[in-house]
């Protein structure tokens, strides 16, 4: 039971923060922050015992017939991830208690906050299958929750049923899966599990297919992407929290952390390089195409997230959460940011902006630094990150790893024309949003301190955190599983041919976009009104298709449900009272006063009396 | 049963009476013409006074003829007068209930034939008596026997006579 | 003469009677009908005084006991049959329904809860 200490904090803080919601903004501020503080101490205190040289795994408790899912497993993949997880939910809530000062039901969203925080906690310690099955449905109520936090406004409250229904609909899966795992392996012990499925080839590809339709729902993959644009509904720190940095992770963490039987499983890992192919350059280019500040982002980390299914796709599962965690920090700075603008000026679309940098220096300067690790620029994280997913595909495409080399082929390239258009669409939001003049009509100011200082504090690792790949035994081994203790962990280091390629992409990405801004400052780069980019703003059509395969066979036969319902049993039913109705009716013509009618039944029943004497006389 | 089949003079000449009598009777129900139906009542009961005489119940038979010949029917005809009866045919004379009518006539005719012939198939009527049931006779045996129902007879005809009167008489308002 | 004769004259006439009571529209015809009924049962009664021929002569003597209660029927019939032609204009039995009750409203399909 170690691992749980680290979720036992957020639960407290959840459920104490919907007792003491009534008593004022300050008291949900403080018990949310505390609860988010405690998850990060005892985080802090589980490095501490150097989990990733000596893995701390616990049985949950067993009875003859009841079971608790309490098993936890904290290695160094799980501290890695927590501490990500615990540091970021810190931020985020002492960033809300500025965001959120003016917004009803802080209460509720804080303690939601904190909730998510201990579910997404439970999952990265899960030893225990049940356990991450509760964690991951409960991440899923609490986005729901989240994303409608404005549930008065029609476009919030669809966000939140679509987010829900579709990563639903890959949830199917995931849970049909870990039923399959369960019930094959016979064990609920994760690491046990695992390891079982992983001596069997189709017990590991039925598996992993299914736990993979999970994965593609919670982390917006093709096809059941759609929802995260939409959810930028929700208050910006939750779409940093959530949608950024941790829920959307958590599928590739989960991954990584049952990766020796995906690496059994060479099937699944070609399906999810497809998948990640294709989503990587689509959401870039979708992204290129947005008028809004935080869908931009939306596509943005719909793309990043398909690097790291295409790392796990191609064997690096290192590279992966290597990605994860710099991602998580950049993306949420972003988020975060895009926060901090949206209050200031007022509106959330870019044509409102411009000029922002005279206005709110801190709020530009740690964008910016933000986008640079975003596009790949080095010596930022997202370089180190991006390069080492590349390199992974390099390796793969030499056929080095599991998954066939047209895999490796299929990522690079994909990779690198991502690489292009990632500059391009970083370039043009900055551009867009703080250089230039002011288009708006508001008073822009910079950010109160509580929303300043979580930026800058994030701008650290930032910049800093990719240095730590550079040696094995620094993060490559800090983060390492315990299911591949064996496999000794390697330096995440860019490859020069790499970097040359990444670097020349991203220059050509940028400075193309600038030239064109340069012509006219005051205008879009990227021409809205075009039929094709049109096109890809909406995410390419694909919500006619959800609409068509789901939307209206399922309206469909709800209407043929209430139809059956009121046409056949209500009618049966009132038709029972008709019939008694008709009955009388029918009983009562003998009562109308017809006076031949009456003799007529009369002599009738005489005359049916004496036949019967007759037979009764003659038998 | 082959002595209906051979009938002596007396059962030919009832039979033929029956006959009539049936015959007009059908008539009298199906006709479309209202005062043909009372002059073909007039018929029929002519011919029941007729079986009267062949069964030598001459006293029944005259009465028969005095009182449904001579007043019934002529009552009858008065009211078809009062109730301005049409001359010609009239088509409604007949209404929905035949087809219940006929069945239930029929069946009820069938069941009492049965009764009928299963309970006097060989029984004869002695009619060698030369002397006819008279006025003496029957007088006789009502003023004997039929005392009190002829009184009460007397009564309820009384009863008649008031009740005609005072339903049928005009109030002054109806002038 | 052997008795079936008088007697189903009897039971025809009787079914002739039926038939015209209850499918005649005139009142005046159904009374006619009624005459012909008790004509019948007349018939019957005669029929078995003669066979049974016993001393109080209960058969001929009820059948005079018939006709003159027919005779007084029919009479006071015919009166209460002037007073609806004068009050209704017709005297069709099946326009003749007041003791009946109205036909209650069926049920559509909007009335139920």
């Amino acid at each position: 039971m170690t691992g749980l200490w680290l979720v036992a904090g957020p639960l407290v803080a959840s459920v104490l923060g919907l007792a003491v919601g009534g008593l004022g903004r300050r008291w949900v501020g403080t018990v949310a922050v505390l609860g988010a503080s405690a998850a990060l101490l005892s985080a802090g205190a589980l490095a501490t015992q150097q989990p990733w040289s000596e893995p701390v795994v616990s049985d949950g408790l067993r009875g003859n017939w009841v079971v608790l899912p309490f098993a936890s497993v904290v290695d160094g993949l799980a501290i890695t991830v927590a501490l990500m997880v615990a540091s970021v939910a810190l931020l985020v809530q002492i960033y809300s208690t500025a965001y959120m000062r003016d917004e009803p039901r802080y209460g509720t969203y804080a303690a939601f906050i904190s909730l998510f925080t201990a579910a997404m906690l439970a999952v990265v310690v899960a030893g225990d299958l049940l356990l991450l099955v509760i964690g991951w449905e409960v991440m899923g109520l609490c986005s729901y929750v989240l994303i409608g936090q404005n549930w008065q406004e029609p476009a919030a409250r669809a966000a939140a049923v679509k987010a829900f229904l579709v990563t639903k609909a890959g949830d199917v899966g995931f849970i049909i899966g870990i039923i399959v795992l369960i019930a094959t392996t016979g064990s609920l012990l994760l690491t046990d599990a695992v390891a079982a499925a992983a001596g069997d080839a189709t017990t590991a590809s039925v598996v992993t297919l299914l736990l993979l339709m999970g994965v593609v729902g919670k982390s917006a993959q093709f096809p059941l992407h759609a929802w995260l644009p939409d959810a930028m509904a929700g208050p910006s720190p939750v779409s940093a929290l959530i949608h950024a940095a941790t829920m959307v992770a958590a599928g590739i963490y989960v991954v990584a952390r049952t990766y020796p039987m995906w690496e059994a499983a060479p099937v699944t890992l070609s399906v999810m390089a497809v998948i990640a192919c294709l989503t990587m350059v689509g959401a870039a280019l979708a992204a290129l195409t947005q008028a809004d500040l935080k869908r931009v982002l939306a596509w943005s980390t719909v793309s990043q997230l398909a690097y790291m299914l295409a790392a796990l796709a191609v064997g690096s599962e290192q590279a992966a959460i290597f990605h994860l965690v710099s991602h998580a920090f950049f993306k949420a700075l972003l988020f975060l940011a895009a926060g901090a603008v949206i209050h200031a000026v007022g509106s959330t679309v870019m044509s409102d902006m411009g000029g922002l940098r005279r206005a709110m220096p801190v709020t530009s300067a740690t964008m910016a630094l933000a986008l640079l690790s975003l596009a790949g620029v080095p010596v930022l994280a997202g370089f180190f990150s991006k390069e080492s997913v590349l390199s992974a595909a390099e390796h793969a495409a030499q056929g080095e790893a599991v998954v066939g080399a047209w895999a490796g082929w299929a990522v690079l390239v994909t990779a690198y024309a991502t690489v292009a258009v990632t500059a391009a669409y970083t370039t043009r939001l900055w551009l867009r949003t703080f250089a230039g003049r002011y288009r708006g009509s508001g008073q822009p100011h910079e950010a109160p301190a509580a929303m300043r200082w979580p930026l800058v504090v994030l701008a650290v690792p930032t910049v800093a955190f990719g240095f730590t790949g550079l040696a094995a035994q620094w993060f490559p081994t800090w983060s390492v599983p315990s299911a591949t203790m064996s496999v000794l962990p390697e330096a995440l280091r860019p490859q020069p041919t790499a970097t040359a390629v990444s670097l020349v992409l991203i220059a050509v990405g940028a400075l193309l976009v600038t030239r064109i801004w340069r012509a006219r400052p005051t205008g879009d780069p990227v021409r809205l009104d075009a039929p094709a980019a049109a096109f890809a703003r909406s995410g390419f059509g694909w919500d006619a298709v959800y609409a068509f395969v789901a939307v209206r066979p399922f309206l469909a036969s709800t209407a043929a449900t209430a139809a059956v319902d009121e046409r056949l049993i209500g009618r049966g039913v009132t038709g029972v009272g008709v019939l008694a109705n008709d009955a009388g009716v029918g009983v009562q013509h003998a009562h109308r006063g017809y006076l031949q009618r009456s003799l007529t039944v009369s002599l009738t029943v005489v005359v049916l009396g004496l036949v019967v004497v007759l037979v009764a006389v003659a038998t | 049963m082959s002595e209906l089949l051979s009938p002596n003079t007396l059962e030919a000449v009832f039979a033929l009476f029956g006959l009539v009598a049936v015959g007009a009777a059908v008539l009298v129900v199906t006709t479309r013409h209202l005062v043909h139906a009372a002059l073909w009542l007039v018929v029929a009961l002519g011919a029941v006074a007729g079986c009267f005489l062949l069964m030598s119940a001459e006293f029944v038979a005259w009465m028969q003829v005095l009182i449904y010949l001579g007043a019934v029917v002529v009552i009858v005809l008065f009211g078809f007068m009062l109730t301005r009866a049409p001359i010609g045919p009239s088509d409604d004379l007949t209404t929905q209930n035949r087809w219940a009518a006929l069945l239930v006539a029929f069946s009820a005719s069938a069941a009492l034939i049965v009764l009928l012939v299963g309970g006097f198939a060989g029984t004869t009527l002695d009619l060698s008596d030369p002397t006819p049931t008279d006025a003496a006779m029957i007088g006789g045996s009502i003023f004997r026997y039929w005392v009190l129902p002829f009184e009460a007879l007397s009564v309820l005809l009384l009863a008649a006579l008031i009740g005609a009167i005072a339903i049928s008489r005009l109030r002054s308002r109806e002038v | 003469m052997h008795a079936l004769y008088p007697l189903i004259l009897s039971a025809l006439l009787f079914g002739i009677g039926i038939y015209g009571v209850l499918a005649r529209r005139n009142a005046i015809l159904v009374l006619m009908s009624v005459e012909l009924m008790l004509n019948a049962a007349n018939i019957a009664l005669v029929a078995f005084d003669v066979m049974l021929k016993d001393a109080a002569h209960a058969g001929q003597s009820l059948t005079v006991f018939v006709i003159t209660i027919a005779a007084a029927e029919i009479g006071l019939g015919l009166a209460i049959v002037l007073l609806i032609f004068r009050q209704r204009a017709t005297i069709a039995v099946d326009a003749m329904h007041d003791l009946g009750e109205h036909t209650p409203q069926r049920l559509t399909e909007g009335t139920h809860p």
